[in-house]
């Protein structure tokens, strides 16, 4: 089905499968009990995109990144017993700032995030995403996956917030970054910060370089060292493609994946 | 016929020495019973001959037929014919099993496989060991049971098809029922000619697939070479035997913690 093209700066989707396309500044609510499908492509440079994610919805926001983007501010409230389904492919080249703040405003939001991210000669890449679990029964889970290569200094944050009067959220936050070369800088930092009990929370930050053990395992099958690398690799940027719905989108991110490795 | 020749072979991992001289000819088309106690160099052994970067050789030599083995890189020695079917099989995030598979097969072949007969014969190979489908389309061992990662390694001995398989302990965290499975695929493959090299600590694989030789490897070294008749006496007796018979000290491995606990006598221990 063709993608609806939203062109307006301020607008409500009924359910259906929408594009934005290089846009500027937007602000986009979901009708009550529907279930959309948004891509975000060619986000331009000083982007702000705010997305309210109406009761009783289901919401994907898959967001292909190529061109540099200084910065780029992504606001979503999610609402009572809706859910977020959001996917961010960074293939941009030079400079990526993104500020993604979700907001669990009401019981039963839910909100996963995922990233994929490849930072490649000398590319300054600075990733936040946060949630906050503004009330109780909310759920969060936020996973970032990186590469890191050449010069480039690939940056995760992100605070996942569980505010006072939120009993009974789950939150979870997930870092990691493979690096390559010695010129690389990669940081990872999920933080959780807990202003209530009877909740659940997680974080995990892993940076290094590729597993001896992976390698040795793919190799001892008889695949060569440069092959095995890549596979590992990919296998870390590659299931940023369950998020997009398109075989066209799916095969081009596959060979920007390729290409830039 | 193919021959793995190894000769007074050391190799040591973090600077202490695992392996002390271990001679050993392993010929395409045998099945071997490969014992001994725990943390005596059995899986070095094998760790060593396939090229794991964490383990040294300090002397001796690997001879696959007239191929010096230990100038090989890692892929290099799997596309010779020889295989390692692991222990602890790693869990690889995100490489999906049959992309990785169909990956290892390709690299031994000149044209790629058509997608068509690489299914093909992955379906068969699935089926033979019973295994679900869908597990070639999950991440690489992630979240397999510890069955499922022991068929995956069956699997792809099946699939690549080595002259030689160094088999360690396929059969620990098997079921009864899968133990068979994997038995039966043994057996059908020791009648297609390959040789094995097979360590286990349990006679019920060994009956189930009637190894020619038997050998045991203690102190970094084998110790007995013979017929099947030794893994029936150690399931029986144990590593006993060997000293009592042949004066061979069974080294402890390292214990870092105190011996001395309460229902032992200080005194006794600090004279042992």
């Amino acid at each position: 089905m063709e993608r609806k093209r939203i062109d307006q700066t301020n607008c409500v989707l009924k359910s259906g499968d929408y594009v934005i396309d290089s846009f500027s500044d937007v602000i986009i609510e979901t009708e009550v009990n529907s279930c959309c499908d948004i891509l975000l492509t060619n986000l331009s440079d000083n982007v702000s995109i705010k997305l309210t994610v109406s009761k009783d919805s289901q919401v994907t926001l898959s967001s292909l990144v190529e061109n540099a983007v200084n910065s780029a501010k992504i606001e979503i409230h999610v609402k009572e017993n809706s859910y977020l389904y959001s996917y961010f492919a960074d293939f941009a080249k030079d400079v990526f700032n993104l500020k993604c703040d979700i907001e669990l405003d009401e019981k039963g939001a839910t909100a996963y995030c995922k990233l994929a991210s490849l930072a490649s000669s000398k590319d300054l890449k600075n990733i936040d995403i946060n949630v906050n679990h503004n009330t109780a029964n909310t759920y969060g889970k936020v996973d970032n996956y990186g590469v890191c290569k050449d010069e480039a200094k690939l940056t995760f944050l992100g605070t996942s917030h569980i505010l006072k009067g939120s009993i009974k959220s789950k939150t979870q936050q997930n870092a990691k970054i493979m690096v390559f070369d010695k010129a690389s800088n990669a940081i990872a930092k999920p933080i959780l910060t807990i202003d209530e009990n009877d909740i659940e929370a997680s974080h995990g930050a892993v940076v290094g370089k590729i597993n001896d053990e992976h390698l040795f395992y793919l190799t001892s099958r008889g695949i060569d060292e440069n092959q095995a690398k890549e596979l590992i690799t990919l296998g870390y940027l590659k299931p940023i493609l369950l998020g997009f719905k398109e075989e066209q989108i799916k095969e081009h991110i596959s060979s920007l994946i390729e290409r830039r490795m | 016929m193919s021959v793995l020749k190894i000769t007074n072979l050391h190799a040591s991992v973090e600077g202490k020495e695992i392996l002390k001289g271990v001679n050993l000819k392993i010929k395409e088309g045998e099945t071997v019973a490969f014992l001994g106690p725990n943390g005596h160099g059995k899986s070095t052994l094998f760790n060593v001959i396939m090229g794991h970067p964490k383990y040294e050789v300090t002397e001796g030599s690997i001879f696959f037929d007239d191929q010096d083995v230990l100038s090989l890189s890692v892929d290099e020695r799997s596309k010779l014919g020889l295989f390692l079917g692991m222990q602890l099989p790693s869990e690889i995030p995100g490489v999906i099993n049959s992309d990785f598979l169909k990956a290892a097969v390709n690299a031994r072949r000149e044209k790629p496989i058509s997608t068509y007969n690489f299914y093909k014969i992955l379906d068969q190979a699935t089926k033979e060991l019973k295994m679900p489908f869908d597990l070639a389309t999950r991440s690489l061992n992630e979240g397999f049971s510890g069955g499922e990662k022991k068929r995956n390694e069956i699997l792809q001995l099946e699939l690549l098809q080595p002259k030689i398989a160094l088999l360690d302990e396929i059969d620990s965290g098997l079921d009864v029922d899968a133990m068979q499975v994997v038995a039966d695929v043994i057996k059908k493959e020791q009648s297609n000619g390959r040789g094995f090299l097979i360590i286990s600590h349990y006679a019920r694989l060994f009956d189930l697939i009637q190894p020619t030789r038997a050998i045991v490897m203690i102190n970094g070294r084998i110790v007995l070479d013979g017929g099947p008749e030794i893994f029936k006496r150690i399931d029986q007796t144990g590593y006993e035997f060997i000293k009592t018979e042949y004066g061979i000290e069974i080294e402890k491995e390292d214990q870092d913690m105190n011996k001395v606990s309460i229902g032992s006598c200080a005194v006794k221990e600090s004279i042992k």
